[in-house]
Order: C-alpha cells, then structure tokens, then sequence
C-alpha cells in the first residue's frame, strides 16, 4: 500500500528529488508497480473521458482492480481524494520527471509490388530509461502508427505539409 | 419511330458520357498536379485546420533545394507541437508530453509515384469532376470534386492554386454529407525566398544513426492476407519496422488504398491484454483485434465500416 501511495506521488509531482529517481526506475521495471501505473492512467482517462487508446493498459487495470477494489471507492481508500489526484497526475508527471523521450521508429524491410525487396537498417538512438516512462502515454502506440501511415497515404501526400496536423493535432 | 428514340437516347447517352470523361481526365491531371506541387514548391504559410468542433492554428514550410526536401509545421495554438523533416528524417517534438519522435522514412513519397496506375482505381470509385474557381488565401483556386460511388470511402473537395497546382484548402466529406475535417490556407508565399530560419527546430533534435543499406532477408511472400477487403482497396506496400529502437519488437506495416484514401494495418506481438473493437481518433478511425498472438491494428481515413472489414479480412498465410 505504502507503495501504491508513493506511485501516486510521483505521479502528482509530489516525490522529491532524491525520491524520484529510485522511484522511476523501480516503477519502470514493468512488474506489479508498472502495472499499478498503467491502471492508474487508465482510471485517470476514463475520468477525463478522453477517447484514449488502451490496448494494453487493461490487463494491468483488471489485475489493479482485483487486489485493489478500494482505487475506485474513495471513501474506503486510505488515499485522500485519490480521484482528484487521477485527474492531474498524467501531465504533472511528466511534466516533472519525463524528460525527453526519444521513440524511434524505422522502416527494417520493404516488399512493394515489383520493386522486390530491400532492407533499410538503421541502428537505434539510445533510450534513457527515462524515454521509456515518457512512451507509457496512452496514445503513443497510435502516433507512432499514424506518423508511418501518412507516409503512404494519397491524400497525406496531396497535403503536403499541413498532413502532420492529423498526428500533432491537441486532443 | 421506337428505334429512332432509342438511338437520339442512346447518342446522348454516349455524348454525356464523353463530356463526362473529358472532366474526369481534366480533374485526375489536376489530382496529378497537386501531388507533384505539394513536393516540388516552396511554400510557406498560416492555415486552420478544423476537425469536429475543433479549429486549430499551425504554420507551415517547406522548402525544396536542389535533390533536398526540408519541411516544418509548428502548432500556434495550444501546447507547442512541432514536426521537423530533412529528407528521410521526420522528428516530432510535442512540448506537453516532453516526447521527441525519430521516423526514418523511405526517400520520396509514395503518391505521386504510383498515381498514374491508380488513377484507375480512383475513376473507378469516385465520381471526379472539376468545379468552380473560387478565391483562397488571396489566390485563383480551381475547386475538384471527387463523389465516392459507395459507403466504403469518404467525398473530397480540393481547391487547388490555379498557377502552381499547390492545394490551398481540402475538405474530407462523410457519408452523411457533414464535413470529417477541412484545412485551409489563411495565407500562403508561393515560391520566392523562404528565410532558412522558418525552417529551425525551436530545440536541438537528437541525430539518429546513418542508414545501412543491406539485403533483403524477408523478400518474398507476406505472411498475412487479407481475404476480399473493400472495393478498390488493395495492398500498394508492405514493410517491417522496428519499434522503439528495439531489435525484437518487430511491427509489419500494409497499407491498402483505393488510389486516394490508405488503410494501414500494423500487425505486432500482443503484449498483456488487448482492447479489441473500434475507436475513432479525429478523422481517423482504427480498429483493433487479436489475431493467434497477435494484435492487429487496422487505421486511416475512411468510414468505420471499411476499417473493421480490412480488420476482419486478415489472416495468417498458412491457415
């Protein structure tokens, strides 16, 4: 529980520095606290009703769930205002902790119609762990998928520049 | 007398149909010329995009120099999100989340390419006719419309600059007739000089490794098809990506089109569990489901329906 808490810190913003890196990293080793983080963030969509992407979010918010009915009944939870916290943790914290993130993502093969096939390799920039805690947003996957789409896209390609806008665009 | 009705009837059939693909050639070498415009000006400008009851500020520029493409929008409303590409380099920076994206993308697009054979694909499936000449941003803008002939794609309208072919506004039509989404220029410099530090990232990008040309040891067969997907869509490309820098996590990435509209379906190992069914993103609607071990995701801009049916026409090989 006292771990529970202190994920919830972090994601106030509310660790202080010394705190913050040990907490990052033991966060960041994709064991139970990763998944108490998922689930957090998911709770925190819901409540903000944004039409997130959850893919894989769910199997940690079931498992949250299950050992942890108290997240969802603030009264019996011995975390003040838990819902409240929900709502701002997922800009604070990476506001304060993420960094820069730097996702990579690169074409390896082709196979086009008649034009065979060919790889184009390219070694990958390195990742501080940190990149990894700033990757867990929700929409990251869906990004990354509509970046490499407008790449082959007819109407992208008649847009020009302004096709970027479908991917930066604020939600 | 039946068969000299029959014959006026049929002749004017025949000179409708004949004035009628007059236009239609007309608007593809319009459609042809907006693609090329798009990479071969220079151009720089303000233009609002507008999607749902969302209206949204970004500037633009793109500068072409010799064999070298480089292009930057920036957001001027809300957080500051930026999109930076030198050639095959795309980086993009969003300020709120603090995320640089590295892309690496094959040299040259696609479209302008590959129109030419699929300009038969689009005839075959829009309704394409040139219409009116309307003013946009200060400049003569020659308008096209292209009417989809079923549900399974969206209507366009472009208006394109009648001197350099540049598309100054577009607008994305559903099948109810409600606008998807529209931009346009508020203000455009076609051409001329283009101070060099429009182009300048707000912060110092990272620089990516050197591409490494190397064989191809996944030439051949796919090991996914897609089994009657929607009229007119089929597949122009595959590739394999890595994601995230990592060497096992391997995406495969189709894209179908009907020479307009793409879908791209990205297939990847499932990890933990998924969230199966439609979600819709802007103009962009995706769909997603498990396939064995793993997930498929199905996006691009058409109707929901065409999205889930590629989605659900898609298999391994050897089942």
């Amino acid at each position: 529980m006292v771990e529970r808490e202190r994920i919830s810190a972090l994601m106030d913003g509310e660790l202080d520095d010394a705190e913050l890196g040990a907490q990052v990293k033991r966060t960041a080793d994709g064991g139970e606290l990763a998944r108490c983080w998922d689930a957090y963030h998911l709770i925190g969509e819901s409540l903000r009703r944004e039409p997130g992407f959850h893919l894989d979010l769910t199997a940690g918010i079931s498992g949250a769930l299950a050992s942890e009915p108290t997240v969802l009944a603030p009264g019996r939870a011995p975390v003040a205002q838990p819902t409240q916290r929900v709502r701002t943790f997922a800009l604070s914290m990476a506001a304060t902790i993420a960094g820069i993130g730097v996702v990579v993502w690169m074409v390896v093969g082709q196979r086009s119609d008649g034009s065979g096939g060919r790889i184009d390799m390219a070694q990958s920039v390195a990742m501080s762990p940190r990149a990894e805690v700033a990757t867990q947003a929700v929409d990251a996957d869906v990004n990354d998928y509509m970046m490499a789409h407008q790449e082959y896209s007819p109407t992208a390609a008649m847009h020009g520049v302004a096709s970027y806008v479908r991917t930066v665009s604020a939600r | 007398m039946r068969w000299a009705v029959g014959a006026a009837g049929f002749m004017l059939l025949v000179s409708s149909a004949l004035a009628d693909n007059l236009s239609h050639g007309d608007a593809l070498g319009w459609l042809q010329r907006i693609a090329g415009a798009a990479r071969q000006l220079s151009y720089a400008g303000t233009f609002v995009y507008q999607q749902g009851d969302k209206v949204e500020t970004s500037r633009i520029v793109h500068v072409v120099d010799g064999s070298s493409e480089t292009e930057r929008l920036e957001t001027l409303d809300g957080p500051r999100r930026e999109v930076v590409r030198n050639n095959d380099i795309v980086f993009s920076y969003h300020a709120d989340t603090k995320t640089v994206r590295v892309d690496r993308r094959r040299v040259g697009r696609s479209f302008p390419q590959i129109l030419p054979e699929q300009l038969t694909a689009v005839t075959d499936h829009y309704h394409v006719r040139k219409a009116e000449i309307e003013r946009v941003a200060e400049h003569d803008a020659q308008a096209l419309v292209l009417e989809p002939k079923d549900g399974m794609r969206y209507g366009h309208k472009f208006w394109a600059d009648t001197g350099t072919g540049l598309l100054l506004k577009a607008k994305m039509i559903g099948e109810r007739a409600q606008v998807i989404e529209q931009f346009a220029f508020t203000q455009v410099q076609i051409g001329g000089a283009i101070p060099r530090q429009w182009l300048q990232p707000s912060l110092p990008l990272p620089t990516p490794a050197a591409a490494v040309e190397a064989a191809d040891a996944t030439a051949g067969e796919s090991e996914w098809v897609i089994k009657s997907p929607p009229a007119g869509f089929r597949k122009i490309v595959e590739v394999r990506r890595h994601k995230d820098g990592s060497t096992s996590a391997i995406v495969t990435h189709m894209v179908l089109s009907d020479g307009l509209a793409a879908v791209s379906v990205f297939i990847e190992p499932a990890r933990a569990r998924v969230a199966e069914g439609p979600v819709q993103r802007g103009a962009i609607n995706i769909y997603t489901r498990v396939v064995g071990d793993q997930r498929v995701t199905v996006l691009g801009e058409a109707p929901a329906a065409t999205v889930a049916t590629i989605a659900n026409a898609i298999s391994p090989r050897n089942r």
